[in-house]
């Protein structure tokens, strides 16, 4: 009878605990989006009551100029941060900012929507400590369980109280929309107004035309790059990527490599050496997924987006529908009967710096090959201290035709967002303000100023931060991850998610490749190539890369069906065993496309698109 | 005559006790039960009423009953998708191929398993055969593509050493192969484990039964075949009955994390098309319109199978 009651009683324990375990992931997340709603109906309601005071304060601010030197001296005795002292390179920033004016210690919470799994976060090491001492600001990061998205989804719908900022959201994603839409996000060009309007000096003058919404206001603190003639260090690394120390030992150079042929010639000559002196190659080219960047050298303008543009008969249509996309499939697939493109790399799971650090890979042809660079130092570690990729500028730059992007800002990049929930909005946007700036810029990729770097000047006189000894050789030394410990630099976890607009976006590359080793003067004459071609862009044919549509539209998810057909397709056609069969393949799936209603998606995308041609027109005529 | 004489005794009458009393005495099964019951109201019932905005246009910040209506909107939708009907003949075809291969495979292995005399070599085996099963699709993904892998791939330098092929397969990579490359790694993780069910039923076969057959001269085979499987088909039926109403979720894990662009008209199943409308384009509208219908659909599944197991086996769940 005891014994019954005793088994009673474990099993009432152990249904207890099967009970609490069951709710163990149910705390107490806050709000219901209700809540959150009128929370932010509320600050809006604030805002506007606010602003006319604001606005006048701030005019007033405007008309007394602070300078430079007057900048500390605050009417309420506040701390305010001083300059940086760090020499200007490329811009002057503002003297008085409203960062400065606000370094009180705060915490913001920061959601990226990117999966890290290193474990860094912000004020591990000395860079971030140096921000928040300089800003006041320490961030609580949260990072996304995946790159898809879900994270997102989920805290969205399921109502829970917003971090102060998201980040790594790409304005032309549907998640951009869904932020806007449901007025989870303040306008961004409203909290400048408001608070920093000094902030638009950092931005180019084509920032608020080019990264506008649907709604025509800027809502996301936009990650773009501009083009405007004036910027001797924002370049492209183009499309391909090569592992140089192989190159060499082959007899070329990563310049020699200017045509298709070229390119061919030298896998050709790599097949002949392949098993015997290279065996743990197994990529001779590594693609993952079927994109157009690359059409560009049969003469396709190449832009980050499936959708083309034809300026002289106002048409749209996706990169392969062309000879020049069609061209590119039918190398790919004279790359994979060769031997060089295996069925492999669109199968592993592996990552693309895992398997180019391991030296497995030969080229590496991507949307942007910063990748490779990037997988420079594990291949120091388990390849050699000589074995390095490298760009090959001029194969992507051959021609008149490559990455057109028209003059002015590009809108696909990342995009940081100031929550509505946000209790600090005004800290968020003054965080975002300092690493809008030259010195936020510099800092975030280079370090502190004097103890990791220093200013220098090229060739051609222009000025450039330059990594001091001890750093420049550290990363062989020490590795990619240490690095970023120690120095807080190579650190994708905030140097790339903070750039916004400004001249600098490829910086950090420019010289994480010098630092590794490469022959400067190749870098230097293939940036020069790049940058030649890059500004002579006006007919606005990459217009197709700069707008988002909304997901939920009826336009959105008949991309997203059009996309799933041809991200399928084309991979497929790309390994087809024959040349009938490729055209078969070819044909059907453009019927597909055409059975999954293309014809109705054009009809719903060329208002679009003529829109935003008739703002960017009015834009740059305006500029 | 006298009733005592008779020795017949009145019928005792059971008294039915109050209702506190003998909610007392079950007072410890009422605990566990409502337990139970509370969580599939909190997290299946109550979640059911989401089902409303398939009818709608959701969005997050007007929420579930905030959204607008519209009407059959997704369900119009549904019927135009060009690959909702490749998913339906993904997850249709997987299943069959599951249920086609995995029964017999499981069932023999059982009736094996239940033939080996030596004790030790037997748990030896169940437990080997188990472990599969503990290892999630996460951890299998990776060794499949390990083994499959058509450079370093186990398999693939197998059969080509043995001469059965000229150069390497990428098995995941093509779409012929897809299905069956995951059935049978389905099967290999889970074959093991679903002996467990099969074995507890057949030990609970009287072995008076099998003496019997002894006597008259039956062999192993024939025992096997004239008591044991008779003996299995009711939970074969429930097994299969069960099996059937899961088809409309087939998948997922192996689309999850095997898919690709290679694969993708042979990996798209519903479930995992679900998933991907839904929590990753954030269309939460269309993809719980999907869901209904596949729930309709598996319910429907369900209860047909049960239906024509009840008449020929005489045998179902209800």
């Amino acid at each position: 009878m005891k014994n019954r009651t005793f088994l009673k009683l474990i099993s009432l324990i152990l249904t207890l605990v099967m009970a609490l375990s069951l709710v163990a992931g149910c705390s107490s997340s806050g709000k219901t989006g209700t809540k959150t709603e009128t929370k932010t109906e509320e600050k809006k309601a604030e805002t506007k009551k606010e602003e006319p005071k604001k606005e006048d304060a701030k005019k007033e601010e405007k008309k007394e100029e602070p300078k430079k030197e007057d900048a500390p001296e605050s009417k309420d005795d506040e701390k305010v941060a001083p300059p940086s002292g760090i020499p200007s390179i490329l811009k002057t920033d503002p003297a008085d900012m409203y960062w400065m004016h606000h370094t009180d210690p705060i915490t913001l919470k920061v959601y990226v929507n990117t999966l890290i799994t290193d474990g860094w976060q912000w004020g591990n090491d000395v860079t971030t400590k140096y921000i928040t001492e300089r800003t006041g600001v320490n961030l609580e990061m949260e990072y996304a369980p995946d790159n898809e998205g879900t994270r997102l989804n989920l805290m969205l719908a399921g109502g829970e109280e917003l971090p102060d900022i998201f980040h790594q959201i790409a304005p032309n994603s549907p998640a951009a929309g869904e932020l806007i839409k449901g007025n989870y996000v303040l306008c961004a060009e409203d909290l400048i107004n408001e608070y920093a309007p000094e902030m638009w000096d950092l931005y180019s003058p084509f920032q608020k035309d080019y990264a506008a919404a649907a709604d025509g206001k800027m809502w996301g603190f936009v990650n773009g790059y501009e083009f405007d003639g004036e910027n001797h260090y924002g370049y492209m690394h183009g499309y391909i990527g090569g592992r140089a120390d192989i190159l060499e030992e082959l007899g070329y150079s990563n310049l020699d490599i200017k045509t298709l042929d070229t390119f061919m010639t030298v896998l050709d000559d790599f097949n002949k050496v392949w098993k015997t002196d290279y065996p743990d190659i197994v990529y001779p080219v590594l693609m993952r997924g079927v994109t157009g960047q690359f059409s560009a050298i049969y003469g396709q303008v190449a832009c980050n987006s499936n959708i083309r543009y034809n300026e002289e008969n106002n048409s749209c249509y996706f990169w392969f529908q062309s000879e020049a996309g069609k061209n590119t499939l039918k190398f790919y697939n004279n790359l994979f009967h060769k031997g060089y493109l295996p069925e492999e790399a669109f199968i592993t799971t592996d990552s693309s710096i895992d398997l180019m650090g391991a030296g497995k890979v030969l080229f590496f042809i991507a949307g942007n090959t910063w990748e490779s660079s990037s997988a420079n130092a594990p291949l120091h570690q388990n390849v050699s201290e000589d074995a390095y990729f490298m760009p090959i500028y001029p194969f992507s730059a051959v021609g008149e035709e490559m990455m057109r992007t028209f003059k002015g800002v590009t809108y696909n990049g990342s995009a940081c967002w100031v929550s509505a929930d946000s209790k600090n909005p005004d800290r968020a946007l003054g965080f975002i303000e300092y690493m809008t700036t030259e010195e936020g810029i510099l800092t975030t990729n280079m370090g502190i100023y004097g103890t990791h770097w220093d200013v220098t000047e090229d060739d051609d006189g222009y000025l450039y931060p330059q990594f001091i000894d001890e750093v420049f050789t550290a990363d062989v030394k020490v590795g990619h991850k240490a690095m970023k410990d120690t120095y807080g630099i190579n650190n994708y976890e905030h140097s790339l998610w903070f750039f916004h607009a400004n001249s600098y976006n490829f910086l950090w590359n420019y010289d994480v490749i010098f630092r590794r080793g490469i022959n400067p003067d190749n870098l230097l004459k293939a940036r020069n190539i790049w940058y030649s071609e890059t500004t002579d862009n006006a007919d606005l044919t990459g217009v197709p890369a700069t707008f988002a549509i909304d997901a939920s539209s009826d336009a959105g998810v008949a991309l997203a069906g059009l996309q799933d057909i041809f991200n399928s397709e084309l991979a497929k056609i790309v390994f087809a065993a024959s040349d009938a069969e490729f055209e078969s393949m070819y044909d059907n799936m453009i019927a597909a496309l055409q059975a999954a209603g293309e014809e109705n998606f054009w009809k719903l995308y060329q208002p679009m698109i003529e829109e935003k041609l008739t703002l960017y027109k009015a834009a740059l005529a305006s500029h | 005559m006298r009733k005592k004489e008779l020795n017949i005794r009145a019928p005792r009458t059971v008294e039915k006790k109050p209702f506190w009393v003998r909610f007392k005495k079950e007072a410890v099964f009422h605990i566990m039960i409502w337990f139970g019951v509370a969580f599939l109201i909190v997290f299946a019932y109550i979640p059911m009423s989401g089902i409303i905005i398939a009818f709608k246009d959701y969005n997050f910040r007007s929420g579930i009953f905030g959204s607008p209506w519209v009407g059959l909107k997704h369900f119009r939708q549904l019927f135009q998708d060009f690959f909702m009907g490749n998913a339906v003949i993904n997850t249709v075809g997987i299943s069959v191929l599951s249920i086609g291969l995995s029964y017999p495979c499981t069932i023999i292995f059982t009736l094996l398993l239940n033939e080996l005399r030596n004790v030790k070599f037997k748990r030896v085996i169940q437990t080997v055969s188990y472990l599969p099963h503990f290892i999630s699709w996460a951890i299998m993904a990776v060794i499949l593509n390990s083994m499959l892998s058509p450079s370093e791939g186990i398999i693939n330098i197998v059969l080509q050493n043995l001469g059965f092929i000229d150069k390497p397969i990428a098995f995941l990579g093509r779409e012929d192969l897809y299905w069956i490359t995951v059935v049978v790694a389905s099967i290999w993780k889970s074959l093991g484990w679903n002996t467990i069910v099969y074995l507890a039923v057949i030990s609970g076969i009287d072995e008076s039964l099998y003496e019997a057959a002894k006597i008259d001269g039956a062999g192993r085979f024939a025992r096997m075949r004239y008591i044991t499987l008779p003996a299995l088909s009711g939970i074969i039926a429930i097994m299969l009955i069960l099996s059937v109403g899961g088809i409309a979720g087939t998948g997922f894990d192996t689309s999850f994390y095997l898919s690709n662009d290679l694969n993708y008209n042979r990996s798209n199943t519903l479930s995992y098309y679900v998933y991907t409308i839904g929590l990753r384009r954030a269309n939460f509208s269309y993809s719980t319109a999907i869901s209904f219908l596949l729930s309709v659909v598996s319910a429907t599944l369900m209860l047909t199978a049960n239906t024509i197991s009840n008449k020929l086996t005489g045998k179902g769940l209800f």
